[in-house]
């Protein structure tokens, strides 16, 4: 058609048999266009998810906060440790409990909403030519959108127990940032993993539960005994949840070694995943 | 680029895509433990294209038709980009949409309206563009007040004509439809092909899929019969729908039937 033979050299795209990993610049450029896709997605699918509650999209600060009860019932009133329930430290003990379990969550549902992203975007990835990493990113901005108005609700435990009230609270942004690049990049991977092998979205549950334990969350950095020390730089997320309690109850800046051994394994695991996911994104649409 | 009076919007050079499964008979916990450290699986290479060599210029309507597994819709995926050849090129000049299955992604929780923008920014939109649109979709598929309700209160028929109407209001330049015509009543389906050819006015070429030959026999203006992943005929429409039929032969009441 004449009307369109201007444009015609706009754009040749070429599929062969050969793999090689796409045309970075191209890749990201793409990426980010779809991005308000993702951001849109991110939202509706949070919506949806509690569309047919009472409650609607409280749930998503009611479940950690209804956790977070759970946990402080078994450790503090059950097992007794951590003092009175009325008593400050025992409301103390609540808010450390629910500042560690809010952010926990962002990793949590960022991976395991991640990890079947793909696979539950099926109908994307079979019928449009999406940017596929688009699916684990909208996961990880949707656990995001979620985690936002939770720590809204963190403000008001902090001020109740009387936590500091200091301008280093500003390290909480960039702490929030490591742990997202960190999700972001274990989302990715777990995506991949999941469209191979589809158990890894069962097993999910079990491994978050007990990563859980191993990070410094429903306990402080401080409390773990010295023997154990090397678990907060072995475990991915022991040093950034280090700077997060150093900085919401403490009120201090964040140890620069923790910091620095966080970031790490953020940037680690966000490459290891982005590359894996390049190299496989191919061969989703044949394996789904 | 080729100065031609025709150029291409679509090259294929010996395509072929072979899906790999992995077989097992009976998926059992038990033959999983005896396997582990002995890698027996069956992987069955299912061919869905075989050599496939075709050229498609700007301005050309071409209808796909063969049986079922014939490989029709892997071709569009393959040429959308969303399936990889396991063997040869393609090259494709221009932007693409889909039509694949009627109504891509829709999250039946969330209303059409939701749906629309969804997959308006799916195919790379902007959201103001989509808000423009979004009235002029949802017009068009008729669905009236069912538009801001969830779509899982919708029957198939208003679903696949939201699907249809989301992705023909897109302006892609290179179409690509599977099974889409058949979205709707009679009334639609009339208004759908009229929507089609209003699209190819100003894309430059059309791919459509379908099993209702008269349909395309009417609209598309060169025809491709695929069987069994290989090309069986190329060209003039009435000729090659002529030439399936009869090869279809006594079977081919189930065609007619698809027409009604």
């Amino acid at each position: 058609m004449e009307n369109t033979k201007v444009e015609m050299d706009k754009k040749v795209r070429v599929y062969d048999a050969e793999f090689s990993l796409p045309d970075m610049k191209i890749y990201v450029s793409e990426t980010k266009t779809h991005l308000r896709f993702a951001l849109e997605k991110a939202k509706l699918d949070l919506k949806a998810a509690n569309k047919n509650t009472w409650l609607g999209q409280l749930w998503n600060v009611m479940n950690p906060l209804l956790l977070s009860l759970v946990y402080w019932l078994l450790l503090v009133v059950i097992v007794g440790n951590g003092g009175s329930i009325f008593a400050l430290d025992g409301v103390q003990r609540l808010t450390q409990i629910v500042g560690g379990l809010f952010l926990y969550r962002l990793v949590s549902t960022g991976l395991m909403s991640g990890a079947k992203s793909i696979i539950s975007g099926g109908a994307f990835v079979l019928n449009t030519r999406l940017p596929r990493l688009i699916l684990p990113l909208a996961a990880v901005i949707s656990s995001f959108l979620s985690f936002l108005p939770s720590m809204l609700l963190y403000v008001l435990f902090h001020i109740v127990s009387r936590n500091p009230i200091v301008p280093e609270l500003l390290w909480t942004i960039p702490v929030t940032a490591i742990l997202l690049l960190l999700t972001t990049g274990l989302a990715m991977l777990t995506a991949t993993g999941n469209v191979y092998f589809r158990d890894i979205a069962s097993f999910l549950p079990y491994v978050t539960r007990i990563w859980l334990y191993l990070t410094p969350i429903l306990y402080l950095y401080s409390e773990m005994p010295s023997s154990v020390n090397w678990m907060i730089y072995a475990n991915p997320l022991g040093a950034i949840f280090v700077t997060w309690q150093q900085v919401i109850f403490e009120g201090i800046t964040p140890g620069i070694t923790y910091l620095l051994t966080g970031l790490a394994w953020s940037v680690g695991l966000f490459l290891i995943g982005f590359f894996m996911f390049l190299r496989k994104e191919r061969d989703f649409a044949i394996r789904i | 680029m080729q100065s031609e009076s025709k150029d291409p919007a679509i090259v294929i050079e010996n395509l072929s895509v072979t899906y790999r499964t992995m077989l097992e008979k009976r998926p059992t916990m038990k033959s999983a433990l005896l396997r582990l450290g002995r890698s027996k699986q069956e992987v069955k290479h299912i061919e869905a294209l075989k050599g496939l060599n075709l050229t498609i210029e700007r301005g050309d309507f071409l209808g796909i038709i063969g049986h079922n597994g014939a490989g029709k819709s892997t071709l569009l995926r393959t040429i959308a980009g969303i399936l990889p050849p396991s063997n040869g090129r393609i090259s494709v000049y221009g932007d693409v949409t889909t039509l694949l299955s009627v109504g891509i992604g829709f999250n039946p929780e969330l209303t059409g309206r939701e749906n629309i923008r969804l997959g308006g920014l799916a195919n790379g939109y902007s959201t103001k563009e989509i808000v423009n649109k979004e009235d002029e979709i949802a017009e068009f598929s008729e669905l009236g007040e069912f538009i801001d309700y969830p779509m899982k209160t919708y029957s198939s028929g208003m679903y696949s004509r939201l699907g249809f109407s989301v992705v023909t209001h897109m302006d892609p330049d290179i179409l690509l439809i599977d099974e889409a015509l058949s979205a709707g009543d009679a009334a639609f389906r009339q208004k759908a092909s009229d929507r089609i050819q209003l699209m190819m006015e100003k894309a430059s070429a059309i791919l459509l899929v379908s099993h209702g030959l008269k349909t395309i026999s009417e609209m598309a203006t060169k025809c491709l019969w695929l069987d069994h992943g290989q090309m069986m005929g190329l060209g003039d429409c009435g000729e090659i729908v002529e030439a399936y039929k009869e090869s279809v032969g006594a079977g081919s009441a189930h065609i007619i039937s698809e027409e009604i």
